[in-house]
């Protein structure tokens, strides 16, 4: 059984504007993802 | 909307609040004398931690949000707390991952062990024959192996572990390790053998040859995550693709060991007082060392490749395990002592030059619990001679199974 990294993807970083924006315009927003690993935790023990 | 991909791996690099990975050797007592044992195990240490103890690190570990830990030895079975040990940490939901030779998991464990969604367990198994496992493990524990695996089969236990160390003698086996794994519905795990504990003796005459580091590799590749390695196979990334997992050094940064006297070092394979950190005795515990101790600080700040960083697959292979290097006297900063691309040869060449000519030689691992008959290949020297002797404090203390015969009362009453 591996286990899927606890840390999928990291919540979106949102800037908040300085102005308030038209209702059509996009969101300004980053979106910070973090590689999915699958890790073997068991290690060290024969 | 921009999107910018972070690898996880520079994540773990810096360390984590809690490891993945945390081996806990709860006793140095052991029924068999394997001829690797990272930890050197056969006798219990008298200052092993209490019951007590243990679940105090364990109240610790759960306040820390420490997903689970991986149990092992000696053989931890042999504790008599093992079984109480186990249900608190479940109860206090740490999961428990153990590794066992299989000693004491009867029928009636294996259906106790089947019930619990929180436990796993591995068997461990260096030879797909008899012939091939005992020369390492002892006699007849290629028979007590696979009666565990029958009686967990028999019990329902889906997904149980096989753990082989891969050897020079058992890498043509790779396909029967399978096929055993495969007969009784477990998962294959392969391990990378280190030159760690009683390892340092044998690592000339067991670790695997070039050649086979390379059909090793392309035997897991063709396998992927069908096999389970322990993450401890990158050092082979420098054949190409990355294997699998991560693919890093985790020692100090996720990864980390509780010894039975409740020493902790930075990697279960680095049994060294250059890789201790402290000891969960003292004020502030676990989580202190874990969080602020010297050394683990130290192994989180950015580590230099040495003479690797030059090389092409430095960063694949990251300069490969740190333990392997240490215990045969390469420095930290490196290559592999089984570098894939055969600077770890040139490197052992230097060191067995320099310590010839005088030099250091290789750091000899910490601690030896072995029994008193095993062999001692390493010095050669005059042998002890014991006039007298002072009755062990416990039965258990001299043989770990004293009192114990498969299938009897002891083997059930978990």
């Amino acid at each position: 059984m591996s286990e899927s990294a606890k840390v999928a993807e990291a919540p979106a970083a949102v800037r908040e504007p300085d102005v308030e924006a038209p209702a059509d315009a996009e969101p300004r927003a980053e979106e910070m993802l973090i590689e999915e690993v699958s890790i073997d935790g068991m290690c060290g023990v024969y | 909307m921009s999107t910018k991909t972070l690898p996880l791996v520079e994540q773990f690099q810096f360390g984590l609040d809690a490891p993945i990975c945390l081996t806990w050797e709860l006793t140095y007592a052991c029924n068999l004398s394997c001829r690797h044992c990272l930890s050197s195990s056969g006798r219990r240490d008298p200052r092993e931690l209490t019951t007590a103890e243990c679940k105090a690190v364990l109240d610790e570990l759960e306040r820390m949000q420490v997903f689970y830990v991986n149990i092992g030895g000696g053989e931890p079975t042999v504790r008599p707390d093992f079984w109480e040990l186990v249900d608190y940490a479940t109860e206090h939901h740490v999961g428990v991952k153990f590794s066992t030779n299989g000693v004491k998991i009867t029928p009636a464990v294996a259906r106790q062990l089947a019930a619990s969604d929180y436990v796993d367990v591995q068997i461990s198994l260096d030879g797909a024959t008899a012939e091939v496992n005992d020369a390492v493990r002892g006699p007849g524990s290629h028979a007590t192996a696979l009666r565990a695996m029958a009686n967990l089969a028999d019990a329902g236990f889906a997904g149980f572990k096989i753990s082989v160390v891969c050897t020079r003698q058992n890498i043509g086996q790779l396909d029967e390790f399978k096929a055993l794994a495969d007969r009784f519905g477990a998962e294959l795990r392969l391990t990378r053998l280190r030159p760690s504990g009683r390892g340092a003796d044998v690592w000339d005459e067991l670790h695997p040859t070039a050649e086979q580091q390379r059909e090793l590799y392309d035997w897991l590749v063709a396998r992927g995550e069908q096999v389970l390695t322990g993450d401890s196979f990158f050092h082979l990334a420098a054949f190409g693709s990355a294997l699998p997992g991560l693919n890093l050094c985790g020692a100090g940064r996720v990864v980390c060991l509780i010894d039975p006297v409740g020493d902790v070092y930075a990697c279960p394979f680095a049994i060294h007082d250059n890789f201790l950190a402290g000891n969960v005795r003292a004020p502030g515990g676990f989580a202190r060392l874990w969080r602020t101790s010297e050394l683990f600080t130290e192994l989180r700040q950015p580590q230099g490749g040495g003479a690797c960083t030059s090389c092409s697959a430095y960063d694949a292979c990251r300069g490969g395990c740190m333990a392997a290097k240490f215990f045969t006297g390469l420095p930290l900063d490196g290559p592999d002592p089984e570098c894939v691309k055969g600077h770890g040869e040139q490197a052992l060449l230097a060191a067995a030059t320099a310590a010839a000519n005088g030099g250091a030689s290789a750091p000899r691992p910490s601690g030896d619990h072995s029994h008193r008959t095993s062999p001692r290949p390493r010095d050669g020297g005059p042998v002890p001679v014991t006039i007298g002797r002072r009755p062990p404090d416990r039965a258990c203390d001299e043989n770990p199974l004293a009192g114990f015969a498969p299938d009897g009362p002891l083997a059930t009453s978990r």
